[in-house]
């Protein structure tokens, strides 16, 4: 009998797979479940930094004249709170919910490449602190997230300021096209035998459109960064007008990348909302096929859209047309999964936990925003609406309801599987409420004051402008609003030591995360399961696990493999068995490679060839040690 | 019953949120300038026709489907709350049947799909119908717009009158602006007149409206540009046709020449002073280019594009003051004693 039906063996596993011990172990890990933690508790701290500096600018906008802040402060802080939200939250947080999910809902024990996984960490991590060191100097970025030229060039902003940013896209886009390589290659190679691809999770194929998304879109935005720093370092004239460049081509550029990252973020947010509503509906979600399909839709489409932010600019009319109507398309996807959720709501019976809480919030929200996103894809109507305070309403209530949102929901389901405690279901209502309603206090108003004539990016106003009592409120909204997702950081920090035991699976869901302890071992399953249904933990009890003998498991890693730190490569839509993989031990080499690229971009920064230098030695140093490992030293 | 609870809190929460924007949509359409939904050409009407369809619609969509979501979570409650218990509310979802897939698969094609192509191609008719309405014809009256670091430069070409930030058009006339910037990227925005068309340095753009109602409309810069993008604004002021003929004769003629006391002290000491290496005033010593011409000064509405009134007062704060209510105004802050600033107002001021 090959097929066992409990854990075997967990005590030889656990010495192959441990970490090394303190420090050493710190900085060597490549356990995707360390790493994926620590993606989200990063992105969470600058999460909370960057709410802060939205309060600060709500502050100085309560009120007409307001005195708290100066236009040259006020435009650092919207330049890194939007360029936060994106580089340093949004993206990294999902990164990280993938990291640490992929792997486990697949039956995998850790990524395809987990020394890589570990390399995308530590160079977000490092592009992260080089960003914010532009605060600590006083010299923070101050030309909008978007870092438009002419404004943006050695010109009209000389000074470190627009270099920090510059550099630091480029630098943390290594970290996100490094990450969403190894999630492609892990959705399609590492899958549990048996799990073909219609039985992948939802929140799988979410990672993966995110992923495609990534590969093909962020290169432009290098692209366009390394641009911009080449005619601000070094004198070329790519995007300079008066010298033959094109100050539109930065705009192509930027949006090429800048509305797929929308749908980047969207997705997997979304693929989290299909993990959640079918478990709290105690239903399976309906429509699973047509759900898989949009999100690989939106991922295509998102590439025809990117000049609807470039409505105003004077493009000819016809060509804009085309943007327009793609714009409009994008549409059905996201109909077609909203519809499936509440299909499946419908046809089930709903417990009111807080994750559901948050993905129902979600849909409240979402469906607003994905309606003004309709409005404003129609010509005429952006060319009001755009670069006013509408569009700062849209874009919160997709960005911020509709991500942000899903995401809390996120942390409430799966904090229990990574820390073994369970958060607060009180203090998780609390917290949501109060997100749920100020969160509306606070954005909806912003659609009337762009109506109104209010424009973005401007530090302050008028007292005759009649926009006063909205700001007023929409300050109100957001303070308390930051207080809501106070409660939810009170409530992690309080559940590390007091959250009630999780247990393997407290919501008794269908995916495989689900089927081990609580947090895992570090080998993630003891033993491979087999998989022959979309909701394994539902409709396959007891879980086949394949350890021995000449079934499926055995042809992909044998008993030795098994019993080794080895997870199985799968082939083919069905997955079926192919060889087993050999997981790298911890390395330092990661971290090695991402300091001295870090120190690259310090030199960079400040011009330093000294420094520059120093660090492409560490760099090239630790590629060839790592290359040299991995083809000449490996058992 | 904490279900029930959670339920109608949650219904309640909807209430609250819809009775909120009810309330602050309501706010936005009582009140005047700027709006984009009190238009006041053929140009912004279209536009604003165009939003209160989608606006409707979406009304319409939005309680729809809420309404499908909270007619879901209504449909069955779960009667147990226990984790895990037997036949409770954590069971292990049964496989639906044929006929449930089908009505599942229904509701979502009809829903997700069928629906909301309908609304796109009613938007999308809507659209192209806007866009061609809006799409310009002849002009009779054409006005440079020169973006600048940050106010506006304006020159009406067939009758050489120069100003700044404050745009005189005739009512009922078809009007183009040529915007042009030859510094960073600005956009042009009166939401009363039309949408925004961005000022993008090395290409030309254009931008017709035809203001139907005399009137004074805002407006303001909607790109960021810098430090001084919130203080970029400026206004147009439609003229009935023979107010608009008298102005532009009025600012066509060179500048007043300066009575005796404090403007001629003010005008003296301006053409000697630094001032005269940035500003205009034509007919007299002063003829730089790099600020706004002040030759009808004193004609004019607001000072710093529109960040004060143009008052005597306003107008000595401005100049002892500059950087204070203009942070990075490119104008330097200049020494001036009293007696300088009041013979400097009274000459401004006299500049009709």
């Amino acid at each position: 009998m090959s097929l066992l039906h409990d854990r075997p063996h967990a005590g030889e596993l656990d010495p192959v797979w441990e970490d090394r011990h303190g420090l050493i172990g710190f900085f060597t890990t490549v356990d995707h479940k360390r790493v994926g933690m620590r993606y989200i508790y990063t992105s969470f701290f600058f999460f909370f930094v960057a709410g802060l500096l939205a309060l600060v600018m709500r502050a100085q906008l309560a009120k007409p004249n307001g005195v708290v802040v100066g236009p040259d402060l006020f435009n650092q802080l919207f330049t890194m709170h939007g360029t936060t939200m994106i580089f340093l939250f949004n993206t990294p947080v999902l990164a990280g919910f993938g990291n640490y999910l992929l792997p486990m809902m697949i039956g995998a024990r850790d990524m395809a490449f987990p020394r890589l996984n570990a390399f995308s960490y530590w160079i977000f991590l490092f592009a992260g602190i080089f960003i914010y060191i532009s605060f600590v100097v006083g010299k923070a970025p101050n030309g909008g997230w978007f870092s438009y030229v002419p404004l943006t060039n050695a010109t009209y902003s000389p000074g470190v300021n627009l270099d920090f940013w510059g550099l630091g896209v480029i630098f943390v886009g290594i970290s996100t096209t490094a990450g969403a390589v190894n999630f492609i290659v892990t959705a399609f190679k590492m899958r549990a035998p048996g799990m073909a691809i219609n039985q992948l999770p939802i929140f799988v194929w979410s990672i993966i459109g995110m992923a495609f998304m990534v590969v093909f879109s962020v290169p432009v935005l290098t692209v366009a960064a390394a641009l911009l720093e080449s005619d601000r370092l070094f004198g070329t004239a790519f995007y300079d007008p008066t010298r033959g460049g094109s100050a539109l081509l930065y705009q192509h550029l930027f949006w090429f990348w800048g509305h797929p990252e929308v749908y980047i973020l969207f997705l997997p947010a979304t693929g989290m909302v299909s993990a959640i509503i079918p478990v709290f509906s105690r239903r399976r979600l309906e429509g699973y096929f047509w759900v898989a399909s949009s999100l690989i839709a939106v991922a295509f489409i998102s590439f025809g859209v990117w000049v609807h932010h470039m409505f105003a600019t004077g493009l000819p009319s016809t060509a804009m047309g085309v943007f327009s109507a793609a714009s409009l398309v994008i549409a059905l996807p996201s109909a077609i999964q909203y519809f499936a959720w509440i299909a499946t709501m419908w046809e089930g019976k709903i417990n009111f936990e807080p994750p559901m809480l948050f993905a129902l919030g979600f849909m409240v929200i979402f469906l607003l925003g994905g309606i003004t996103g309709i409005m404003v894809s129609s010509m005429p109507f952006d060319w009001q609406a755009t670069d006013s305070y509408f569009i700062v309403a849209h874009l919160h209530y997709v960005l911020n309801g509709a991500v942000v949102f899903p995401i809390f929901g996120a942390l409430y389901y799966w904090l229990p599987k990574m820390t073994g405690r369970m958060l607060n279901a009180r203090l998780g209502r609390w917290s949501f409420w109060i997100m749920f309603i100020f969160f509306n206090v606070s954005f909806f108003p912003m659609h009337v004051l762009g109506l109104r004539g209010m424009p973005r990016r401007v530090y302050t106003y008028q007292s005759w402008l009649g926009w006063n009592w909205l700001n007023m409120i929409a300050s109100v909204g957001a303070a308390v609003f930051g207080i809501g997702t106070g409660l939810t950081l009170i409530n992690v920090l309080w559940s590390r030591k007091h959250g009630a035991i999780a247990g393997d699976n407290p919501w008794r869901a269908d995916t495989l995360e689900w089927s081990t302890t609580s947090p895992p071992p570090d080998y993630n399953f003891a033993a491979v399961p087999i998989i022959a249904s979309r909701h394994p933990l539902w409709d396959q009890q007891p879980l086949p696990l394949g350890v021995s003998g000449p079934e499926l498991a055995t042809e992909s890693l044998g008993v030795t493999g098994a019993e080794q730190r080895q997870t199985p490569i799968t082939g083919g839509l069905d997955a079926s068995p192919e060889s087993g993989m050999t997981v790298p031990q911890p390395s330092a080499l990661p971290i090695m490679l991402a300091f001295g690229i870090a120190v690259f971009f310090a030199g960079l920064l400040v011009s330093a060839q000294i420094v520059l230098i120093t660090g492409a030695a560490i760099g090239v140093t630790g590629l060839t040690r790592w290359a040299w490992h991995t083809e000449v030293d490996r058992p | 019953m904490e279900v029930v609870t959670a339920r109608a809190i949650l219904l309640r929460g909807g209430w609250v949120a819809m009775a909120v924007g009810a309330t602050t949509l309501l706010w936005g359409c009582g009140s005047s300038s700027p709006s984009t939904v009190d238009p006041h050409s053929p140009e912004a009407s279209h536009i604003a026709g165009l939003f209160w369809l989608m606006l409707w619609m979406s009304v319409g969509i939005y309680v729809l489907v809420l309404g499908f979501v909270v007619v879901s979570f209504r449909a069955r409650q779960s009667t147990s709350r226990e984790r895990g218990s037997v036949g409770g509310a954590w069971d292990v979802p049964p496989i639906g049947d044929v006929s449930d897939r089908r009505r599942s698969a229904r509701f979502i094609i009809g829903g997700g799909l069928a629906l909301p192509i309908v609304v796109l191609i009613v938007v999308g008719v809507a659209t192209v119908r806007t866009t061609n309405a809006v799409r310009s014809g002849p002009s009779v009256v054409k006005i440079d717009v020169q973006a600048e670091r940050w106010w506006w430069r304006l020159t009406y070409p067939d009758n050489g009158v120069v100003t700044a930030n404050e745009i005189h058009v005739p009512v009922g006339e078809s009007v183009e602006l040529t915007l042009t910037s030859d510094n960073v990227i600005h956009s042009v925005w009166v939401p009363e007149l039309n949408g925004k068309t961005d000022v993008i340095p090395g290409q030309t753009n254009h931008m017709t409206f035809t203001a139907d109602a005399p009137g004074t409309y805002r407006g303001q810069c909607a790109e960021f540009c810098g430090i001084g993008h919130a203080l970029m604004a400026f206004v147009v002021i439609a003229d009935l046709p023979a107010d608009y003929a008298r102005w532009l004769a009025a600012n066509e003629a060179p500048a007043v020449a300066p009575s005796a006391g404090a403007v001629a002290r003010g005008a003296s000491f301006l053409a000697s002073s630094s001032c005269a290496g940035c500003h205009n005033i034509a007919g007299t010593a002063a003829v730089g280019t790099l600020g706004p011409d002040l030759t009808h000064f004193g004609s004019r509405t607001s000072i710093g594009a529109d960040t004060l009134p143009n008052t005597p007062g306003d107008l000595s704060h401005w100049l002892a003051d500059t950087q204070g209510v203009k942070r990075g105004a490119l104008m330097p802050q200049i020494d001036l004693t009293d007696a300088q600033i009041n013979d400097l107002v009274a000459y401004l001021e006299s500049l009709k």
